[in-house]
């Protein structure tokens, strides 16, 4: 085995690796955006509340990418109904049944928005809740999506915990940016510079775990070789991952504070640093994905 | 429910790859598909000593394999659509193309290397034990072929009296997935999950 078997695996599902560079984060991001409303409930002015009700459309269409572009890599799309008959025992199965029920709720709610007087407050605050609850769900059954004792180099507690701090990292950041096309500011810019502080801390999750999980590579080993000649470049990867990140982390940082506090955000600058993260987070899950292997052949 | 086994007589095997070409040749199998394997197995070093003295370990042996249609397939349980089963009477595991979506799990999973997905076709194929020539009463072509005698087909009562539960490299233990092949090693062959033994035939195999 070597870096071109690694690199076939990763190319074979590249459609997984965009699909799971973009939803994560594009589920933290609603999640994010609906918080907004969920914590400060009634007390939001309406007419933002329904910008960003509107705006949601932002991360659901990153996320929705992720998951047609995942469709795509099935050889034979018309049986897909089939998959919710693995519900319960197969982890595809709960990932798949998670993100249509995921979507298909966030989708509802997001046209329901377009009502002439933006709704129930009351009502609408308990569906976001209900929402949150659900893409919390989708984001850990992608996390455990590719879990099976059998693949060993796979079977490890760094590869949910990634996930989960991919998700951390694009999501404020993409978040940002929907909350900047709504037009919302928080007073002070603390909400702003804490999604940016969050980012932050997960751009340091990300690295650590990278940097543990490219050490432990070499011993991940079966009779055609190991993890680490799979993906021999799993470390030097993980350096261009900390450089996009961070490059985006601090463009984030640098458009909060640079512009005054009662003006909204450039959404498109804001765009360009999700952007440059999720370039980052791209290139990671391709190493992941080169590094499939099993206990045996 | 009578469960179907394999059996692989690693002393008498010659590593000829019949087996894999009559299958290949009987399921009209594509460039790049093989329903059964030869993997050939190298191990040890040469060495020199400080008189220039050279002695070596080296060894290689040959194992044939296709899917081992074991008792708790991997396949089967990470598979979403249920494509991916298991015989209730002779407990061969197959798939059901009109159910597959092609996504490759289970040869992510398998460690054994024995379905595929063909792009062409859009689902998963592997072998399926020959299961129409078990229902005429004939053994499967891969066993027929052998020149050697070293496969053989059948009830797993009667398999399991010609060798141990397959635990030999490059084999992972036979605890992940309790396969249905018996083994009979021949000297030089490893234990299981022993990652001395190296596949030297990749490209051919994987
Ligand atoms: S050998 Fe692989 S494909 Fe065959 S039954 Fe076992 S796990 Fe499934
Ligand atoms: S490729 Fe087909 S048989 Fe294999 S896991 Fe996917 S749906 Fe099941
Ligand atoms: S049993 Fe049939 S399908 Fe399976 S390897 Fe042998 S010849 Fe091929």
């Amino acid at each position: 085995m070597n870096a071109a078997v690694g690199f076939a695996n990763a190319w074979d599902e590249i459609t997984l690796v965009l699909f799971t560079t973009l939803a994560p984060s594009g589920v933290a991001a609603l999640i994010i955006m609906a918080l907004v409303f969920v914590a400060r409930g009634p007390a939001l002015d309406a007419a933002l509340r329904v910008a960003i009700d509107r705006f949601l459309w932002i991360p659901i269409l990153v996320t929705m990418v992720g998951l047609v572009a995942s469709a795509t890599h099935l050889g034979n799309p018309a049986n897909a109904l089939y998959v919710l008959a693995g519900i319960g025992r197969s982890p595809l199965s709960n990932e798949v049944a998670s993100g249509v029920v995921f979507l298909g709720s966030a989708g509802v709610y997001w046209l329901t928005a377009f009502s002439a007087d933006g709704g129930r407050p009351r009502l609408r605050r308990a569906a976001l809740i209900v929402i949150c609850v659900l893409g919390v769900v989708f984001v850990t059954a992608i996390a455990f999506a590719y879990d099976a004792e059998t693949i060993e180099s796979w079977h490890l507690p760094v590869v949910p915990l990634s996930l989960w701090a991919n998700a951390l990292l694009g999501g404020p950041l993409l978040a940002l940016v929907g909350l900047a096309a709504a037009g919302y500011r928080s007073r002070d810019s603390r909400l702003e510079r804490g999604l940016v502080a969050v980012a932050a801390l997960a751009w340091a999750a990300n690295v650590a775990l990278y940097l543990l999980w490219g050490a432990s590579l070499p011993q991940i080993e079966n009779a055609l070789g190991s993890a680490s000649d799979l993906a021999p470049a799993f470390v030097p990867l993980a350096g261009v991952f900390a450089m996009l990140a961070a490059a985006g982390v601090a463009l984030a940082g640098m458009t909060t504070a640079r512009v005054p506090a009662a003006a909204t955000l450039p959404p498109w600058r804001l765009s360009a640093a999700f952007a440059l993260a999720a370039a980052g987070l791209f290139v990671m899950r391709f190493a992941f994905y080169m590094t499939r292997m099993t206990v045996g052949l | 429910m009578t469960q179907y086994a394999f059996s692989f007589d690693g002393t008498r095997c010659t590593g000829c790859k019949t087996c894999e070409m009559a299958c290949k040749d009987y399921k009209d199998l594509d460039l790049g598909v093989a329903h059964r394997k030869v993997y050939e197995v190298t191990t040890g070093e040469t060495k020199r000593d400080d008189k220039g003295c050279f002695t070596t370990t080296c060894a290689s042996y040959p194992l044939s394999l296709s899917c081992n249609h074991c008792d708790d397939p991997t396949c089967v349980r990470v598979c979403p659509t249920g494509a991916m089963h298991k015989d209730a009477e002779t407990g061969l595991v197959a798939v059901d193309a009109g159910k597959c979506v092609g996504c490759g799990y289970c040869h992510m999973a398998c460690p054994y290397n024995a379905p595929k997905v063909n792009r062409e076709k859009g689902h998963s194929v592997k072998c399926d034990g020959c299961a129409e020539r078990l229902v005429s009463g004939e053994q499967p072509v891969c066993v027929e072929a052998c020149p050697a005698r070293a496969l053989d087909f059948g009830p797993v009562d009667e398999m399991r009296k010609k060798g141990e539960r397959a635990a030999i490299a490059p084999l992972p233990e036979p605890s992940y997935t309790q396969p249905n092949l018996y083994v009979k090693a021949s000297a030089d062959a490893k234990p299981a999950g022993d990652a001395a033994a190296k596949v030297s035939n990749p490209l051919e195999v994987m």
